[in-house]
């Protein structure tokens, strides 16, 4: 597999969607997603200090850990993508990663779309599950 | 060695300059004050040949602290010695000896020897000859090269500077001592072979290492260290001797790293420490001693993050993704790994029954057993001995090790430095970790402190998941504290929908607070400890058997089972009104919960009691459902024109016969804090509208404003819309009283809007009638009182509001009064106000422009002293609506006077409508004393009018004359004829000439001949006329054409002329003389229209 957690998080910082492969530490694994977060911050911080320029929406590496590597992305309107690769996993390359991250976003932008979705609750389509599904599994 | 600090003081002073306080830009330097007798510690002896040498072990345990603080590389002896003393030879004598001794104390060692010579004079160079020569006998004496003695002048000023350049000299010396000490070392290398020495090329690379570092040569250190690392790593490790060399490995990782950083590479120590990390990562020895393993590699971040710290604490810039804190964190889970693995390996292990572990901390070389020591072989060792041995150090870890105490302070180390390097999300995630590892330690109470800060933030942010495992250890944690309060909070949250928890988990939770409400203990948490349910159980019956003080649950902080939204029905009621607060409370949890009482505080302590519901029967909260309560309180009177707000929602639980009573408390309108995250409000208000539950968008209105009563008093005003600039204008209001009772105390307020530019404050009157004639007319009139009105009766007040300026002004009007009503049970007088605005916007009614004519009805401009002219008002009206001039007058000058007294206005009680014109006209004579060349302002015209079809008073508008340059004329001709004459008949015509100077006129008079008339008298003349004399030259016309005809014109011309004086009169001639005359046709018969026509000519001519 290509990613053993992947989540969508709020402008406001709630989660959206959190998905984690079966058999990983669940909780573990939401806790870092959330603290993903605080790199994520700091790099929009960052990069709004000095206006004009379109941002880039990847954000690349945010930390590693023993076991994982945390990568983020953000789009304009301030939500947060976070997928999560294993460590051990380094034939990954940075190219995919982005990859899956626009794959991620255009499928986002689908759910969205749907007039029956309310921006900024917890994303529930099946549509999307399979996305996500495949998504990681990379195909 | 010399100094005797405890008695000298100079010498105390050069020791503490020496050896305290030490600033860190100075040479890393170790001090040690020897006495007279130390002693040196022994060598071994030399070994002539290495060939047979076996090495026990990697690294001598003793050798770093050897070389650290024993070994001396220089030995100092201070003496007190000028060069001019006294005894100098006596003590130069002393001195060699006290040299020899000390040289046969140091023995073999190389350790270097330098003299100082504390003087307490100041030596001046060139001056003192026999110092250079002192000081060669003295080395000499001692066996010392020269550069090895030191003077070292005592004066308190410049100590500190002295010792320093004598330290760097000084320590020059020590290092030819630690580089002698690597050549020994690399001598020896010669002598190894490769099949037995291995572990010696190790020891050999890190001595040079450590001796190139204490000789300040980092570099060197480096690539020694780093040599010695690959060297051992090229080592056959098993499991028998895998814990010597990773103990070894981690000593020069250690260094390395310390060293990088000190020469500010930190990319390098952190690759070297990945390097490090991965290549002991996998191996882990053996399986029973695996948590070695785990609390090896947690020393090593440890160790790690310390010396990234003091990297960072010497100005290293670290990054958010970058910094110590990972490292802790990092060997903080290490260290939670080796405890688990700890348990897991040595579930049952047995105390042992011999002690293999003795002198575990004194062994000759680092990471070996203890309980085989030295030995060096590959080969597996005594199984039964191994075998106890590794039970003992499973039994050490098990039973004597504190874990807690290692992870705690790991996990505070991380937690600081990723508050440091801003990653809140991290340091609360560790912070759980902590609290967890506090909860094993068996203190709650502080794992439950760190909970509560923490879970605030999962709360706010709707992280559901990590609230839900962070909650239940939360709960686990007040139950075991008995910490009733954040019990109950934590049980009502953990009841409610957000937490990701099974219906059976929630029923339990219930189960407990029913069981807290009925003043019993609750059922431990699933999972805790025997040992724990004891005590907790304790504490809470000590807790609930004593009166328990009411408990107050905060649920502003929480995202509980029960939500509440508080809302005034609307967000103004009349004072006389009912008002409606909606109490809606969500119950989400999955069976119903009863409260005992519910109320709503405001910020007006007077409703409480009305703000209250207590009838069991309506609170009792359906599961799932939306409950609503409908209270109401009627507002005092004392509250008019303030706002009530909702200051908090309360909710009492309690079960009756028992002494515990919970109450929740709610801030404000229920959603304020993090409660509102419980409900499913929606991230984007636009959205609301696909919302389902009113509960989730409602916007409660938290407060009401309290407006008078209603007045039932019909005001109307009557007026013209747009008013005329000056006038005053009638503004009629008419009162009737509608309302049940007496109005009284009726009071009225008209003017300007507050609201108003202060201009227009200024250029407007408000008066009522009998203001009028007052002088002080503002632009407001307030609380005029109109006394009261029964029921049904009817009132009329006119007010008059003058304009200044042609502006739009808005005007409002005031109505208070007061009826009595009933409120709260007794008969209270209730203020009631009305108020009306109106727009009036004002016009100039007429433009007035003023002319001065001669009375010719020619413009005139410049007018002599004595002479009359016409003031001629023209007024233009504009007004919309027709006006009336009712009166004009002049208000003259001193020098203009009115001619005729009974001089009337031309425009009396004229009526204008729009686009007329009306023409004044006064008559007027300059005084003779009118200062000649001189502007002559004449006065003004003052126009009384009013709007004509009302009564209000008329207004007086004054307008300001032209002015005049008056002239002075020394000769004046006055002309005397009839105003008409007929034809053929004569007619007399007399022009006289005065003379108004002081000196004689000598003037030239000549009259020209005229085809209209023939006449008799002088041609030309000249005449004389004295100062104040007047001359008189006649004439006898005899008309011969009918009509307006010409004059014969008259010239005159001045001889002798005064200066000042024009020759010609001309200019004035053509002014006050007539120039034609009426000539009548001859009468044929009495033809009554000729004689009607001439009397009207008569009268044109004298107007």
């Amino acid at each position: 597999t290509m990613a053993v957690c992947v989540a969508v998080i709020g402008k406001e910082n709630s989660p959206l969607y959190v998905w984690v492969g079966s058999g990983r530490e669940e909780l573990h694994l939401h806790y870092l997603a959330h603290t993903g977060l605080d790199v994520i911050q700091e790099k929009v911080a960052a990069v709004n200090k000095t206006p004009g320029d379109t941002r880039e929406l990847y954000l690349g590496l945010l930390y590693a850990s023993e076991e994982y590597k945390v990568f983020g992305y953000t789009t304009n309107t301030r939500i947060k993508f976070v997928i999560i690769t294993d460590a051990a996993n380094t034939t990954l390359r940075d190219n995919e990663i982005r990859m899956m991250f626009r794959r991620l976003h255009n499928m986002y932008t689908n759910v969205v779309c749907n007039p029956f979705y309310i921006p900024g609750e917890q994303i529930t389509s099946r549509e999307f599950d399979q996305g996500v599904g495949a998504l990681v599994a990379g195909n | 060695m010399g100094l005797n600090i405890t008695e000298k003081a100079t010498h105390k002073a050069v020791w503490e300059a020496f050896a305290l306080n030490r600033r860190t830009d100075r040479t890393p330097l170790h001090f040690r004050l020897f006495s007279n007798d130390f002693q040196m510690p022994p060598m071994k002896p030399k070994r002539q040949s290495y060939e047979w040498y076996v090495p026990k072990g990697i690294l001598k345990s003793n050798w770093i602290s050897k070389y650290l603080y024993h070994v001396p590389a220089l030995v100092v002896l201070f003496y007190d010695l000028d060069w001019n003393d006294t005894s100098w030879t006596d003590k130069k004598n002393d001195l060699a000896t006290r040299v020899h001794t000390l040289k046969s104390v140091l023995g073999s060692r190389n350790s270097r020897v330098a003299l100082v010579l504390i003087q307490s004079g100041i030596s001046v160079p060139g001056e003192d000859t026999g110092a250079a020569e002192k000081a060669a006998t003295l080395c000499t004496a001692c066996d010392l090269p020269a550069k090895h003695l030191f003077v070292l002048p005592h004066s308190d000023a410049h100590l500190l500077g002295y010792t320093v350049r004598l330290e760097n000299a000084l320590s020059e010396i020590a290092w030819t001592f630690y580089l002698g000490e690597t050549k020994g070392v690399r001598a020896h290398r010669d002598f190894l072979n490769k099949t037995t020495h291995t572990l010696l090329f190790v020891r050999h690379q890190f001595k040079l290492g450590f001796l190139n570092e204490l000789r300040n040569d980092s570099q060197a250190a480096i690539k020694h260290y780093a040599q010695c690392y690959h060297l051992l790593l090229d080592l056959r490790s098993t499991d028998t001797n895998l814990h010597e060399i990773r103990i070894v490995a981690a000593v020069v990782n250690y260094k390395i790293c310390r060293l990088d950083f000190a020469l500010n590479l930190p990319r390098d120590a952190i690759s070297q420490f990945r390097r490090h990390i991965d290549l002991f990562r996998q191996r882990t020895g053996p399986k029973e001693l695996i948590f070695e393993h785990y609390a090896w590699l947690s020393k090593q971040y440890q160790i790690f993050g310390d010396v990234f710290e003091e990297a960072v604490r010497g100005g290293l810039p670290a990054v958010q993704t970058q910094h110590p804190g990972f490292y802790y964190q990092q060997a903080a889970q290490y260290a939670v790994l080796r405890r688990k693995t700890a348990l897991q390996v040595c579930k049952d292990v047995s105390a042992p029954v011999s002690d293999l572990l003795e002198g575990w901390s004194k062994l000759e070389f680092y990471g070996q057993r203890p309980w085989r020591p030295g030995k060096r072989s590959l080969e597996p060792p005594e199984q039964q001995r191994e075998a106890e041995g590794i039970m003992e150090v499973q039994y050490h870890e098990v039973k004597e090790v504190n874990h807690s105490n290692t992870i705690i302070p790991l996990f505070s180390s991380a937690i600081s430095q990723f508050k440091k390097y801003r990653c809140p999300r991290i340091k609360r995630h560790l912070m759980v970790q902590m609290a967890e590892e506090y909860h094993q330690a068996n203190d709650s109470s502080k794992a439950l402190t760190l909970l509560n800060h923490v879970m605030w933030d999962y709360r706010s942010e709707k992280w559901w998941s990590l609230l839900s495992s962070v909650s239940a250890l939360a709960l686990q944690c007040a139950y075991n504290t008995a910490a009733i309060t954040e019990y109950f909070g934590l049980a009502l949250e953990f009841m409610g929908t957000k937490l990701m928890r099974s219906e059976e988990d929630k029923k339990r939770v219930h189960d407990n607070l029913l069981k807290l409400l009925n003043g019993q203990s609750p059922d431990p948490e699933p999972g805790t400890p025997p040992e724990v349910v004891t005590v907790a159980t304790e504490a809470w019956s000590v807790l609930l058997g004593s009166q328990v003080s009411p408990v107050t649950v905060d649920m502003t902080t929480l995202v509980p089972c029960l939500e509440v939204r508080a809302s005034f029905t609307q967000s103004q009621f009349h004072v006389d009104q009912e008002v409606g607060v909606i109490v809606m409370i969500r119950n989400s949890y999955q069976s119903a919960i009863s409260l005992s009482a519910l109320s709503v505080t405001t910020n007006s302590p007077s409703y409480s009691d009305r703000l209250l519901e207590t009838q069991p029967e309506k609170l009792i909260l359906s599961p799932g459902k939306v409950t609503e309560i409908h209270l109401t309180f009627l507002p005092l009177v004392e509250d008019v024109g303030k706002k009530v707000k909702v200051t908090g929602v309360r909710a009492q639980m309690d079960v009756p016969n028992s002494s515990l009573v919970v109450s929740l408390q709610w801030s404000g309108p229920g959603n304020e804090g993090v409660t509102m995250h419980a409900a499913n409000t929606p991230a984007f208000p636009e959205f609301s509208l696909l919302y389902k539950d009113k509960f989730d968008i409602s916007l409660p209105i938290a407060e009401t404003e309290i407006l008078p009563r209603q007045p039932r008093l019909t005001v109307q005003i009557e007026h013209d819309n747009t008013a005329l600039v000056w006038e005053w204008l009638p503004v009629k209001v008419f009162l009737k009283n509608i309302e049940e009772s007496l109005a009284s105390d009726i009071s009225l307020s008209f003017g300007l809007d507050p609201s108003s530019h202060i201009n227009l404050e200024l250029a407007t009157q408000v008066c009522t009638s009998s203001g009028l004639l007052s002088d002080k007319i503002g632009s407001q009139v307030s609380s005029f009182s109109n006394g009261e009105l029964g029921v049904g009766e009817e009132s009329a007040v006119t007010f008059y509001v003058k304009s200044l300026t042609a502006s739009e002004r808005v005007l409002t009007l005031k109505v208070e009064y007061t009826v009595p009503v009933l409120s709260g049970g007794s008969l209270v007088h209730c203020p009631c106000v009305c108020e009306k605005s109106i727009h009036i916007q004002a016009r100039i009614p007429f433009q007035v422009t003023v002319e001065t004519q001669s009375l010719k009805f020619e413009k005139l401009a410049r007018v002599a002293a004595g002479e009359s002219f016409l003031v001629v008002p023209k007024i233009k009206c504009i007004s919309h609506v027709p006006i009336t001039l009712t009166n004009s007058s002049l208000a003259l000058a001193n020098e203009v006077n009115q001619v005729g007294t009974e001089a009337k206005s031309q425009v009396m009680n004229t009526v204008l409508s729009e686009g007329e014109i009306g023409v004044d006209c006064f008559c007027v004579l300059l005084s003779k004393k009118a200062t000649p060349n001189s502007a002559l302002t004449l006065g003004q015209y003052v126009l009384y009018w009013k709007r004509s079809d009302n009564d209000s008073p008329a207004v007086s508008v004054s307008v300001g004359l032209p002015s005049l340059m008056v002239e002075h004329w020394g000769v004046w001709v006055d002309c005397e004829i009839a105003p008409q004459g007929t034809v053929r008949t004569p007619l007399a015509l007399a022009y006289i000439i005065s003379n108004h100077g002081v000196h004689t006129a000598e003037l030239a008079l000549n009259m020209q001949v005229s085809d209209a008339f023939m006449y008799a008298g002088h041609k030309e003349v000249r005449l004389r006329v004295l100062p104040g004399c007047s001359e008189q030259v006649t004439y006898t016309l005899y008309p011969l054409l009918a009509g307006n005809v010409h004059l014969p014109k008259l010239t005159l011309s001045v001889e002798s002329h005064s200066p000042g004086q024009p020759t010609s009169l001309d200019a004035l001639l053509a002014r006050i003389l007539p120039t034609h005359v009426y000539i009548m046709p001859q009468a044929k018969g009495n033809d009554p229209a000729v004689a009607s026509l001439s009397t009207r000519v008569t009268t044109m001519v004298v107007s």
